[in-house]
């Protein structure tokens, strides 16, 4: 699955098309494989995506899961998750990485297999609930980004009580009842 | 070190709006020097968090034998999720390395509960009696709790302290060259006075004062060291405490047999440290019953993290407390007890590591090692230890940096007098964080018994 994302021909990373003038009309993109999921080829349109109201690297990270769902494994399962995936799934993580960063970069391939699997309810190969979750875990960006966010505010809180020690070990503190 | 920095009678005491008690007590015309003050500083919600924690002494549910307290899971998970220092903590107590006081002087902001509001941080170095000067973080409320857990001792035998503006509750009294005195109320107690004074005549306008202000208020609870308590019986003011409380090394029980003859009542011997104040309380020689059951006690071998066998001695290690600036996970006192259950309360038997080491300077006065502590803060020292051989003559080695060796023989001599014989030892070495301090004397209590100051 990692190296099918790798794979992922330069089409797929094209520009996303927002206000219908250039580039890939990204909703066309996403009913088209989800048409395909569900062997419903001419059904009309199956998601509505929003996409006036989606970020450029959702869009193009939509366009990347396109791709990445035409691994035969995906027709193999039922495709009643997709929509929950397209339209929730990827909003709060696209922000936070580089498009290209998802098919060229080793551990971001494997994120996004990871959150696709996951998204589906599947596990790799050979691997546990847990051990899938605790792997997608440690690769996941938004999990290390929110470690970051409470190691600073960690560090600032630390820095405040060391400014604020100085400032009490000079000052009257309260009473003391007996000797220690 | 003196704080530098006062505050108002309003911060003092938020809540207190009679202070009328205050004003009697500092300016009283036999009063000490008073050099100092200070105030409890709990306002409307720390007030009620004391009030919550003074009911659940009252129940005094403690663990049982062989059983660990109900509430250590939700604690050990809270310090896991809200203490840098616990990130990696097992929810299993026994799987955790035990904690010492150094790793704690190190770093003392790494202890902090994210729960901790750090404007009620309150800071207080220790003296280094024990071990090298440490700043132990606290709050109000967890310094305050020694006022009900001192409620829960002297209920067992239905001794209550008075409330309200009229009386002075409690009174500490020291025996130094130089300490911190003030007159303070107690919120807890509705407005009751609290004192700290020093039976050094020099902090006294006259030395008589000490007896005249003693016994005009009279104090129901009077705390202090065994030093101190054998300056008091000494000076034997006309007092009637409820009770005395002793603390800071063990009391020797003869010394508790005379207070009690000559005060008419009580004297308990406490153990407690700074780190997490009290731990147990001793009525007769050698039995220390636990006061708290918000803190567990474990009995661990001095070599390793396991647990001695039921009723062996080892060190006395403590997990829990309430104090949100400093919550504790196996820290290991330092100091060495047996743990039996009687009735169903567990008790430390034969505690030792606190016996009081005593000093004469060179007219055979007595001298209070915290003064030593304090004199010799003022150099840059890592370690030093201090032996008195029994001619009085002084052993001291100190290591450190920026030091001259004479005026570490300078500052002894101040303290002990300059005919006094002294060896003195200095090598310079690099600050290092593990700092070691150690004081030993061949002197006894017979030595001291023509003491006088």
């Amino acid at each position: 699955m990692i190296h099918h994302i790798k794979q992922c021909p330069a089409e797929f990373l094209g520009q996303p098309d927002r206000n219908g003038r250039s580039g890939i009309n990204t909703e066309a993109l996403v009913n088209d494989t989800v048409r395909a999921l569900t062997g419903d080829a001419t059904a009309p349109r199956l998601i509505d995506i929003a996409a006036a109201r989606r970020s450029l690297a959702e869009l193009s990270l939509q366009q990347i899961c396109c791709w990445a769902l035409s691994h035969p494994f995906f027709r193999q399962i039922d495709s009643g998750w997709l929509r929950q995936f397209f339209c929730k799934g990827l909003s709060e993580v696209a922000p936070l990485v580089k498009p290209e960063q998802w098919v060229k970069d080793e551990e971001r391939a494997e994120e996004l297999a990871r959150m696709i699997l996951s998204a589906c309810g599947k596990c790799p190969g050979g691997e546990s609930e847990a051990e899938a979750a605790d792997r997608f875990d440690s690769v996941s960006t938004v999990k290390r980004l929110k470690v970051i966010e409470e190691t600073k505010a960690a560090m600032e809180r630390a820095q405040e009580i060391r400014r604020q020690m100085a400032e009490k070990a000079a000052r009257e503190a309260a009473n003391v009842y007996s000797r220690e | 070190m003196k704080p530098v920095q006062g505050l108002t009678d309003e911060q003092r005491f938020p809540l207190l709006k009679d202070r009328r008690l205050l004003e009697k007590l500092r300016q009283d015309e036999c009063g000490p020097l008073f050099n100092f003050g200070s105030g409890d500083r709990l306002d409307a919600a720390a007030l009620q968090r004391l009030a919550a924690y003074s009911r659940t002494l009252a129940t005094k549910e403690f663990w049982h034998e062989n059983e660990q307290p109900f509430w250590l899971p939700d604690y050990l998970g809270w310090c896991k999720t809200t203490v840098e220092a616990y990130r990696g903590c097992s929810l299993v107590l026994s799987e955790n390395q035990t904690l010492h006081r150094e790793q704690i002087a190190e770093r003392p902001w790494k202890f902090v509960s994210t729960d901790a509001i750090i404007d009620e941080m309150l800071a207080y170095c220790t003296s280094g009696t024990t071990g090298a000067p440490m700043d132990v973080l606290f709050d109000p409320v967890s310094q305050a709790t020694w006022i009900p857990q001192l409620e829960s001792i002297l209920a067992q035998k239905n001794i209550r302290i008075e409330r309200g503006p009229d009386k002075v509750a409690i009174c500490l009294v020291c025996h130094q060259e130089e300490t911190l005195t003030y007159a303070s109320l107690s919120t807890w107690l509705d407005g009751a006075g609290v004192l700290k004074i020093n039976l050094n005549p020099k902090d006294w306008k006259k030395p008589q004062d000490r007896q005249t202000y003693l016994e005009k208020y009279n104090p129901e609870i009077i705390t202090g060291d065994p030093f101190t308590f054998m300056a008091l019986a000494q000076l034997n003011p006309s007092i009637r405490p409820k009770a005395m409380v002793s603390s800071a090394m063990t009391l020797q029980e003869g010394l508790r047999q005379l207070l009690q003859k000559q005060f008419g009542c009580p004297v308990y011997d406490l153990y407690s440290l700074t780190e997490c104040r009290m731990i147990a309380v001793s009525e007769k020689p050698g039995i220390y019953q636990l006061i708290r059951p918000e803190l567990y006690v474990e009995i661990l071998h001095p070599d390793s993290d396991e647990k001695v066998l039921p009723g062996a001695r080892g060190e006395i290690t403590v997990t829990g407390g309430i104090n949100p600036f400093l919550p504790l996970l196996r820290y290991r006192t330092g100091d060495f007890a047996s743990l039996e259950f009687i009735n169903g309360q567990p008790c430390l038997i034969d505690l030792e590591g606190r016996s009081p080491t005593l000093f004469l300077n060179q007219e055979r006065g007595f001298v209070n090692h915290v003064d030593i502590s304090r004199a010799l803060s003022g150099f840059s020292l890592a370690g030093f230890t201090l032996h008195q051989q029994k001619d009085l003559s002084l052993d001291f080695s100190a290591w450190g940096t920026g030091v001259s060796e004479e005026s570490l023989r300078q500052s002894l001599a101040e303290i002990f007098g300059k005919d006094i014989q002294m060896q003195v030892k200095f090598a310079k070495e690099l600050l290092t964080e593990t700092k070691k301090v150690k004081y030993s004397s061949e002197i006894n209590e017979m030595d001291l018994q023509s003491c006088r100051r």
